[in-house]
């Protein structure tokens, strides 16, 4: 191991070629995306070099800060549908028991829909006309896809699509606790709530944060199925940051503005990224 | 109090986990059923019932369509990009994990930097590199971002995987005389064939599921992934739900089929290596 490393040519060799692989297709592209938000293009002529005019553009531009807004706003939703859902399910399904083994299979079905196919079912399905609100005379009058409804319609939507993979998380963290614990919990006279609270809770942190980490990035940065059902619609009222690039390079043929738009998502989602990773249990060891 | 709150808890928590049941799976049954209407019954209420005619002509309509060639089409891509994202990362990882130094370490924070940073928001330069070297609108142009994209985690999940390995067998086996090849193929490849398994299997639903890529980098139907397929099948058969319902059906059923066969792999799999 120890005759130098540095020197050990096959060794490097080796790693060079992912390296390589890997700076061509996504480095590249991040540096690239930097690199076009200093300049003015249309995707067809010149590249004209404009400094930090992007940049500021971006300050004063109300639509990218609504789009941050969504972005936000979306994944707060997703958040606090998602994350109390499947800490319950992961929960429920990580004890044995015939009826939790055949919910959990079922449970465990969205996982296997692409967004795309997702967003179609669940437009067919709400559907003001031909779905099946009409049936339930609560929502009868609803338009879930109206301006103002239609960003919660997202959220649930995600939240069907992802609830499943959360609650896999928390299924086998679940298991991972010792029964050990709440055996000396009872017996010292804890109930179940406390075991709960002092327990589990505790003892889940890590995949909490996780999770967590996993739904802020990815709601942040979603796309798919936001594209499918809305396309940023009514007007911009489901556009988040993802949409709004889009629209931007590939719309609108501001190619140079759209990746100062796709620039500041990156910035925003290292960022992030820098935030909670450090703190999370399963994330943290990897770079320890 | 708390014991009532735990109590209500152990009560209700089965009749919340039906309806949860009932909520996950009424989509997949109503797409399956309306997938098997008549456009005449389509129309009649309720749209949860069962058809007055089964019939199988929407598949029929939906494999007339060219669906076969986008199947392939997804097949080549998904598998390639399983295959070439676990090699890679595989090779990447056993670098950092043999020698955490230098270059080595480097390496690791570049792959935590596309680990961290979202794919959606580097596509417009994507799609000028793909542009400039003549990859636009094949299936080369979503491969290759795909399987770079997949990397980050992959290697992530392979170098803790590698670290478990005593380090002792690796030296044990260089003191031989055997060389980076061989400790690859006779002493890494076969401890962690599962984890090589389950993240080739992440990797490939990723990539089958992957709509994103495909929508910026091809336009023309003979490049067509399943995403865009089923997409491009809600406008041609535009009032012809049924039709849309078989396609999206057939678009899943493969992994369907996988799920019920091995359940255990999948959710692996789905897991992408975090617990």
């Amino acid at each position: 191991m120890l005759r130098g490393t540095m020197r050990d040519r096959g060794l490097l060799f080796l790693y060079s070629l992912p390296l390589f692989f890997y700076g061509f297709t996504v480095l590249l592209p991040i540096l690239g995306t930097l690199l076009l938000s200093f300049y003015r293009w249309d995707g067809i002529s010149n590249r004209e070099w404009i400094g930090l005019a992007n940049w500021g553009r971006l300050l004063g531009d109300e639509h990218f800060f609504h789009a941050l807004r969504i972005s936000f706003a979306f994944t707060l939703a997703a958040w606090v549908i998602q994350t109390p859902l499947a800490l319950g399910l992961g929960i429920y399904f990580a004890r044995r028991g015939f009826f939790r083994q055949v919910a959990a299979f079922f449970a465990f079905l969205p996982l296997l829909f692409s967004s795309t196919a997702v967003g179609i079912i669940w437009l067919y399905i709400l559907d003001p006309n031909l779905g099946i609100l009409y049936y339930i005379p609560p929502l009868r009058s609803l338009n879930p896809l109206s301006e103002s409804s239609a960003l919660v319609t997202l959220a649930l939507v995600t939240s069907w699509q992802f609830i499943p993979f959360h609650t896999l998380l928390y299924q086998a963290a679940y298991q991972g606790i010792p029964h050990e614990l709440y055996e000396a919990a009872y017996l010292d006279g804890a109930g179940e709530w406390d075991a709960f609270w002092h327990i589990t809770l505790p003892l889940l942190r890590p995949t909490i944060i996780t999770s967590s980490f996993i739904i802020v990035v990815g709601s942040l940065t979603y796309f798919d199925l936001i594209w499918v059902m809305t396309q940023g619609g009514p007007g911009y009222a489901t556009t988040n940051l993802p949409v709004y690039l889009y629209r931007l390079a590939f719309q609108s043929q501001n190619v140079g503005y759209g990746a100062t738009v796709g620039a500041f998502l990156a910035l925003l989602a290292l960022g992030l990224s820098w935030l909670l990773i450090g703190r999370s249990g399963v994330l943290g060891r990897r770079w320890s | 109090m708390k014991e009532a709150v735990a109590s209500a808890t152990r009560i209700l928590a089965p009749l919340f986990v039906l309806g949860w049941m009932a909520v996950s799976v009424f989509p997949i049954y109503y797409i399956a059923v309306t997938s098997l209407k008549t456009q005449a019954d389509y129309l009649k209420p309720p749209p949860w019932g069962f058809p007055t005619r089964w019939t199988l002509e929407n598949y029929s309509a939906v494999l007339e369509s060219g669906f076969l060639h986008y199947f392939f089409n997804s097949v080549l891509v998904a598998t390639t990009v399983a295959i070439a994202s676990v090699a890679l990362s595989l090779l990447a990882a056993y670098g950092v994990v043999r020698s955490p130094s230098g270059v080595f370490r480097v390496g690791l924070y570049l792959f935590a930097l596309g680990f961290a940073v979202p794919a959606q928001a580097t596509v417009i330069a994507l799609y000028a590199l793909v542009r400039s070297v003549g990859l636009y609108d094949t299936l080369g142009a979503i491969i290759l971002p795909l399987t770079g994209f997949a990397m980050p985690v992959t290697v992530i999940v392979f170098s803790n995987f590698l670290r478990e390995i005593p380090p002792a067998l690796f030296e044990a086996m260089a003191i031989e005389g055997a060389g980076h090849w061989t400790i690859l193929r006779h002493l890494v490849l076969p401890l962690s064939l599962r984890a090589i398994l389950s993240m080739a299997l992440f990797n490939f639903i990723g990539a089958w599921n992957a709509l994103l890529f495909p929508l910026i980098l091809t336009e023309s139907p003979e490049v067509r992934v399943l995403p865009m397929a089923v997409w491009a099948f809600t406008g041609q058969f535009g009032i012809n739900v049924p039709a849309v319902m078989a396609a999206v059906t057939l678009s899943a059923l493969p992994l369907i089929i996988a799920y019920v066969f091995a359940r255990r792999e999948i959710l692996n799999a789905l897991r992408g290596g975090l617990v």
